[in-house]
């Protein structure tokens, strides 16, 4: 059975014996001499390894919460560092794993100062504007560089990533993204992803690295129409919206114009947006940030704050109108309801699409 | 004999076995180090060694250093119209270290064994492996940097499984490098460090330190004048803990300059920084934490910092084993495997050292709301043992897909835009559903560096294959020979007279920095030493070369003291 074959042993969790059999092996397989027997014994031996390990793991934590192992080990490391400063007992925040609860530790001064910079992040992302957009109240983050146990500075990382991630995902005041951006340099978040990616769900990662990544053009904005384009388009949508509502109107009662007039807008646009290739007009333009986290959206860059006003200021008039006949109120609010949570499904696929030009793979996972 | 040879970056050192015990042969100035720096003249004499540094910093475009890191790639250096491979360099340097060895044990050298960075890969320990040829050494094996350091200190006769770090913090350069040792085998679990940082940039931190201090804009100094700041701080690094001040000692500067070892530690925050990122690094890759650590070995003559050795106790929580010489440890372990292996009882030293240095993958749809860009799927892990072999299965991401590119990338980054590209390739596949159509992607890099792609579609069969070999081509034995050709027409300046000439230029430089009466006093000293050398006694002469020696040492001890 693979590896033990491989290395000629008997299944084992024994990572002495493991060892001892390939040191065995390899002096008979050297790489220079033979890299194909190299490469297969070693590779046996790499999962052996990890077997042994996960063996042992799980042997640990087999009477015990994933959290007190932690705190064994962690007071293990302490006995042997001889560290003695300030052994008071704290409650640390710490993620373990995807088991995010926090639990007891004895704290030392890296841990005080951990605990320090994340209640400055804390404070610091939400207080006033001027507060959040000054570079220099973000500086205590480059005292996380100073933290010499690794593994703390690790988690610590770990717990500002998923805090900034959840810190801009519900709150109103965001935090700014060139600081977000500072921030990422400073902790290296460049090079961290997959060990972020290890520790937290999809979407703060996804999240976090667009905003840290992420520069300000992408696909859809790569096509950005002049303003004579953008006065033509607009008129053009114009007239053919106001032929639709024409005829609409015909042989429709009046009262009806108002909700017709919104719905037809939205589903002309939604057509529109299907079916032409690439951004013509300007109603697919803003259509393309309407339906899809505004929130963010709208963190991005002006360009995008600009056209979602616009946006409003185009359809602030037919909310109007739809106030007045009152009645149809109630049609107007589900509509919008529906488009907006249809479309985002529908956009991101085509996005895919596009960008894609059908050659990609995905991974599997 | 058989003989050690630490061949290093910015100095080379070598040793040989005396009676049980490692004793390092001085070179010509009675120095165990010598620099691996070389020099040309016009005429075709070149030198070796500190002569050349000297001579360095008159002609700097006849000079050359550093050439190590360049080992096993096309880069050549052109000096008087001839061109030199990094190869040729360092086998005259090894020459050089030989030349001393047989001076001073009287015996011819037949054999050595060579030490090279755990991370240098086939090409480049093929190349080490030439310059010894060219040199007309015989090397069997090389051993590497780390394990060599582990061998000066006895690790072999440690119990058994044992991890430890070597911390290479030298000249020029910085390698970490975490080792286990069990079974006679001592394995390099992974390797990191910076091939830009070393002593020279602590000293540059210095100069702008000093600079500032005094007021001097640093960009327009003399290349002299840096150089006559550089000489002199580089010794008062080695005493800021005794005393802060500098003397005047040049004609810009009239004040004395205080710099503490508080200011010191503080500008050189960003380089250790960056010694910190590395350790931790190269800890994650071999998947231990600092406690796992049993022990830890300081090596490089940087490592006499006196914030280096409080950061590695910071880390690890134990004091780091400095009991060596730290510019002499390679050598050290060098010449004792040298021993043990004519005894033939040398140690295995497994060269598991061949790690790929970074990621390889390829670049994969992300599904992602909020960015389209490609994300990198890593198959081979930076710091894999190679030669190595990986595959992963990768799926079509729409419907009705009709070909597969596949880009492999190197790099740590996310999206594969910031990735290193080295090549692509195309795959039709049969139309189906997203996700029906599946393709195996195999890697395989060996330990020449080279890489080989395989794609094959699981359906019908359809295979790609790529080749990416970025490595050199391997020297054959006919350009060795006219390597060698071309080498002996240099004329290596004699042994006995580099003192003389060595002398010469010091006092050159010394002059041309000095005030105007010790001007006088130089010229007159000279002059005395060209009548003796005149006098063609061997014995006066090598009297006179040890007096001038000591007064120009009490020139340089007046000028800054």
């Amino acid at each position: 059975m693979y590896p033990w074959d491989v290395l000629g042993i008997e299944p084992t969790d024994d990572r002495k014996a493991i060892k001892k059999a390939y040191a065995q092996l390899i002096r008979q397989h050297r790489p220079d001499e033979d890299p194909e027997g190299f490469e297969r014994i070693n590779e046996g031996y790499n999962y052996a390894l990890a077997i042994s390990e996960k063996e042992n793991r799980k042997e640990c934590s087999d009477d015990g919460t994933v959290a007190s192992l932690c705190e064994f080990e962690y007071e293990t490391q302490v006995k042997q560092s001889d560290v003695s400063t300030n052994t008071e007992k704290m409650f640390v925040a710490t993620i373990n794993g995807n088991n995010d609860q926090p639990f007891e530790r004895y704290v030392g001064e890296d841990e005080l100062l951990a605990e320090q910079i994340l209640s400055q992040l804390h404070e610091v992302a939400f207080s006033s504007i001027h507060i959040r957009y000054d570079k220099n109240n973000w500086r205590f983050i480059e005292k996380v560089n100073d933290i010499l146990d690794f593994e703390l500075k690790d988690h610590l990382n770990l717990e500002i990533f998923k805090r900034v991630a959840e810190y801009n995902h519900s709150n109103r005041k965001k935090i700014p993204l060139q600081m977000i951006k500072y921030i990422g340099e400073v902790l290296d978040w460049r090079d961290k992803w997959s060990f972020f990616s290890t520790h937290l769900s999809k979407e703060y990662v996804e999240l976090n690295y667009w905003f840290f990544e992420g520069n300000m053009e992408r696909d859809c904005t790569k096509y950005s129409p002049t303003v004579t384009e953008r006065v033509a388009a607009w008129f053009l949508d114009m007239m053919i919206f106001s032929a639709i509502c024409l005829v609409l109107s015909v042989w429709m009662q009046f009262e009806l114009n108002a909700a017709i007039i919104f719905i037809g807008f939205n589903i002309y646009k939604l057509v529109f947006t299907t079916f032409t290739k690439k951004r013509v007009t300007v109603g697919t333009y803003l259509m393309k940030y309407n339906f899809l986290n505004q929130e963010f959206e709208r963190l991005r860059n002006e360009e995008v704050l600009k056209s979602h006003l616009t946006r409003e200021a185009v359809l602030l008039p037919f909310y109007l109108f739809s106030f007045i006949s009152h009645p149809y109120i109630v049609l107007l609010v589900p509509i919008h309801i529906v488009v907006m949570l249809v479309f985002p499904v529908f956009k991101k696929n085509r996005l895919l699409h596009d960008l894609l030009s059908k050659q990609y793979a995905v991974k599997i996972t | 004999m058989i003989i050690g040879i630490d061949l290093g970056t910015t100095n080379s050192v070598c040793g040989h076995f005396l009676n049980g015990e490692v004793s390092i042969v001085p070179n010509g100035f009675g120095e165990s180090l010598t620099p691996s720096c070389i020099s040309f003249e016009k005429d075709g004499t070149i030198h070796v060694g500190k002569s050349a540094l000297t001579r360095a910093a008159q002609y700097p475009n006849e000079t050359v250093a550093h050439f190590k890191r360049y080992m096993g790639t096309e880069k050549t250096y052109k000096i008087h119209k001839k061109t030199y491979t990094p190869v040729e360099l360092s086998s005259l340097v090894l020459q050089k270290l030989v030349g001393d060895a047989e001076k001073h044990t009287g015996q011819t050298v037949t054999e050595a064994v060579i030490s090279v960075p755990a991370y240098f890969n086939g090409i480049q320990r093929k190349a080490t492996l030439q310059a010894a040829e060219m040199a007309g050494l015989k090397v069997e094996k090389l051993i590497n940097e780390p394990t060599a350091a582990a061998v000066a200190y006895g690790l072999q006769n440690k119990p058994e499984y044992t991890d430890f770090m070597v911390v290479d913090l030298g000249g020029g350069t910085f390698d970490v490098s975490v080792m286990e040792y069990f079974d006679d085998i001592l394995e390099v679990k992974a390797s990191g460090g910076d091939n830009h940082l070393g002593g020279e940039d602590f000293l540059q931190v210095l100069v702008t330190l000093f600079c500032d201090k005094a007021g001097l804009n640093i960009n327009k100094l003399k290349p002299a004048v840096i150089q006559n700041i550089k000489s002199r701080l580089e010794l008062f690094k080695k005493e800021i803990n005794q005393s802060p001040d500098i003397a005047p000692f040049m004609d810009e500067v009239k004040q004395t300059i205080t710099i503490t070892a508080k200011e010191f530690e503080k500008a050189s925050g960003p380089l250790m920084k960056k010694i910190i990122k590395a350790i931790e690094l190269c800890l994650k890759d071999a998947q231990l934490s600092p406690h796992d650590i049993e022990e830890v070995i300081l090596v490089g003559g940087s490592s006499r910092l006196p914030f280096m050795r409080t950061l590695v106790t910071r880390i690890f929580k134990k004091m780091p084993r400095t009991d060596i010489d730290p510019d002499l440890t390679i050598a050290h372990g060098a010449t004792i495997q040298a021993a043990l292996k004519s005894r033939n009882k040398d140690l295995e030293d497994v060269v598991l050292t061949d790690v790929c240095p970074y990621t390889l993958g390829t670049g994969v749809v992300g599904h992602s709301v909020y960015d389209d860009s490609l994300l990198f799927s890593p198959i081979i892990e930076r710091n894999t043992v190679v030669p190595a072999s990986r595959v992963q299965s990768y799926v079509t991401a729409q419907d009705n897909q009709t070909k597969l590119k596949m880009e492999i990338y190197q790099g740590e980054s996310r999206l594969v835009k910031n990735n290193i590209k080295l090549g692509e390739f195309e795959l039709p596949v049969p139309k189906g559903r997203a996700g029906e159509q599946s393709v195996d992607l195999r890697i395989s890099y060996d330990i020449n560096g080279i890489l080989e792609v395989d794609a094959e579609v699981n359906s019908t069969g359809e295979k790609a294959y790529l080749l990416i070999n970025n490595s050199p081509q391997e020297l054959s034995p006919e350009q060795i020979e006219s390597s060698k050709k071309k080498l002996s027409t240099l004329k290596i300046h004699p042994r006995e007279s580099e003192a003389v000439k060595e002398i010469y230029w010091r006092a050159e430089a010394i002059y041309e920095n000095s005030l105007d009466e010790e001007r006088d006093a130089i010229n007159h000293l000279i002059s005395q030493f060209d009548q003796i050398l005149a006098s063609q006694d061997p014995k006066r002469i090598a009297q006179a070369v040890e007096e001038m020696n000591e007064a120009l040492a009490a020139f340089d001890a007046n000028r800054w003291i």
